[in-house]
């Protein structure tokens, strides 16, 4: 099992975001989350990344507790994220972005790169023929020398997806990566993910609002409201099942 | 094929250049002026510092005189107490060697003790952010300046005075020419753009495995290293100290430095600091108007220019096109 959640409840004063939830992932595997506003997919996500505590229950990536650690410590051990609403560095280049995600797997030292050492350049040179291939998965490699800012919002969605993956996740979630996203960019975006997934050999774990990504992407869905888990199973399954109908449409 | 040779021969090019320049300083320039042009020195290496901090990191700190202090204070205690010792104790070397050796020494020294200050600082500050930040920098600076003014042995309220006269237009340059080439190379290294990812988003940065709080740490005992290089610099130009030199004023000096060069250019910080050190200076026929006039000339360079004078860009002559970020 890569990773395993048991019992994991998590609450802002009086509100419960999520109420003894739990889950596990195969390796490889490609889940969906979905569920109405405010359900705590979202909440799920920080728990998993550090940036939320857990109040109780274990969260544990292949064997080892995340409980208690912290985001750059999680992100060592093998999880990766997109962001809601995308957090880019936005006055940094593309190719910077997509740099600075190799950080802990960099050898030479601050020192090194203040002197300009021949490891430290070499290294870099390294890390910069990475950065461009992974790019050029993406197709973004031809803009490497923009600002992040100046990028369109598909694009940025991407790029956030290009440093997530630089950081040699075994898990990657990514949060409504389809938002703002037309038809087109919507079919390259699933490509991409399966493609991803079967090329880094990943899990990956899927946040999203629009239904048609979701059910031709994740043959397991997990559905969400106010913080308990209403149903799991198949797109087929979840499109049937009257609590998810209820959750989203309200009682006839 | 020319700039290629040239950029092989910079360093000897370099120190060959500062030792003609500080001959004719010495010689030609009048010290009223040669005392301007090595404040701007002092004053690049205090605004480079303080761009890593505040710049680069996007953290606010307004307490860079009192790290300048502790340089200050601790490189001069070191010459002072020592002076006639090492100068006995290696009396078959040549007097010069000795003693250019030992300042060195000292004023390394006097950076250390300052960077040993900016961990004590960078540790707690960890856990404030912005406003709370800055409060908390002041307040340390104030500290540090008050226990230095409470402290007999280096003056006290009368000021520290017989500091040897080591520094001069060679030393100052030589250290601010270290402080802008090691800092830049730092944060434009893909390593030490951790600094950069902090100031642009913590939260991102953390999700991509950047240990945020020891970049933050290490910025603060990097700047403030820099900043106790300048101060022993400082203490042994004037030869004399005294608790004023650092107060809080001093400190947005350097912070009006590094916004108005732009936060995160250190292109920006080492022309602000040239034009801050001049000003004052150049005004000084508009006698008591000219702070006035100091004061109109940044006001309206805030409402003008926000960004400061370069943004975020770098102007480097050996790197064309290279670096804006």
């Amino acid at each position: 099992m890569l990773l395993e959640v048991e019992n994991c409840s998590l609450s802002f004063g009086g509100v419960k975001a999520l109420t003894a939830f739990g889950m596990a992932l195969q390796e490889g595997e490609l889940l969906g989350i979905i569920g109405p506003n405010g359900a705590g997919k979202t909440t799920l996500f920080n728990a998993l990344t550090g940036v939320y505590q857990p109040d109780a229950g274990d969260l544990r990536l292949s064997g080892e507790s995340l409980v208690g650690r912290s985001s750059h410590e999680i992100n060592e051990l093998g999880i990766a994220r997109t962001f809601q609403n995308v957090r880019l560095f936005q006055n940094l280049t593309v190719e910077d972005n997509v740099l600075v995600g190799f950080h802990h797997q960099m050898k030479t030292s601050l020192i090194a790169a203040g002197l300009q050492l021949p490891a430290s350049a070499k290294e870099e040179e390294d890390l910069r023929r990475k950065a461009i291939e992974l790019l050029d998965l993406f197709g973004l490699s031809g803009r490497r020398e923009e600002l992040a800012k100046n990028l369109p919002y598909g694009d940025q969605r991407k790029l956030e997806i290009v440093r997530a993956l630089a950081t040699g996740p075994k898990l990657l979630l990514l949060d409504e990566p389809a938002a703002g996203m037309n038809a087109t960019e919507k079919n390259d975006l699933v490509g991409l993910i399966r493609q991803v997934r079967d090329r880094f050999k990943l899990a990956v774990i899927l946040i999203e609002h629009d239904m048609s990504v979701v059910m031709t992407l994740c043959p397991r869905l997990i559905v969400l409201d106010y913080g308990v888990v209403i149903a799991t199973g198949t797109p087929e399954e979840i499109r049937k099942n009257p609590k998810v109908i209820e959750a989203y449409l309200g009682k006839a | 094929m020319a700039l290629a040779f040239l950029k092989r021969l910079r360093i000897p090019i370099a120190i060959g250049a500062l030792l003609a320049l500080n001959f004719v300083f010495k010689n030609y320039v009048n010290p009223y002026v040669t005392q301007i042009v090595c404040m701007i020195g002092i004053n690049i290496i205090m605004a480079t510092s303080l761009s890593l901090i505040n710049g680069h990191t996007g953290q606010f700190s307004i307490g860079h005189a009192g790290f300048m202090a502790v340089g200050a204070y601790t490189s001069a205690a070191i010459t002072v107490y020592g002076h006639n010792a090492v100068l006995s104790a290696f009396h078959f070397l040549p007097a010069e060697l000795v003693q250019d050796i030992f300042f060195i020494l000292a004023v390394m020294a006097g950076g250390l003790a300052a960077s040993f200050a900016g961990l004590f600082v960078g540790i707690p500050a960890l856990r404030l952010r912005g406003d709370y930040l800055a409060i908390a920098t002041l307040g340390f600076g104030e500290i540090i300046r008050v226990v230095i003014l409470n402290l007999d042995v280096i003056g006290g309220a009368r000021g520290f005075g017989d500091i040897p006269e080591y520094a001069n237009f060679f030393w100052i340059y030589l250290f601010a020419l270290l402080t802008v080439v090691l800092i830049s190379r730092m944060v434009y290294s893909v390593r030490g753009s951790a600094f950069l990812t902090i100031r642009e988003d913590e939260i991102a940065a953390e999700s991509i495995g950047i240990p945020t709080a020891r970049y933050k740490t290490i910025a603060f005992c990097v700047g403030s290293f820099f900043a106790g290089i300048g101060g022993g610099l400082f203490a042994h130009l004037f030869t004399y100290l005294h608790t004023n030199s650092f107060t809080f004023l001093r400190s947005i000096e350097f912070v009006v430095m590094v916004v108005l060069g732009g936060m995160g250019s250190i292109t920006g910080a080492i022309l602000a600091a040239v034009v801050l050190t001049i000003l004052p200076e150049a005004l000084r026929a508009a006698s008591e108007w000219r702070m006035v006039v100091y004061s109109l000339l940044l006001i309206s360079m805030m409402l003008l220019r926000p960004q400061g004078l370069f943004g975020l860009k770098e102007w480097n002559p050996f790197n064309k096109a290279k670096k804006c970020s």
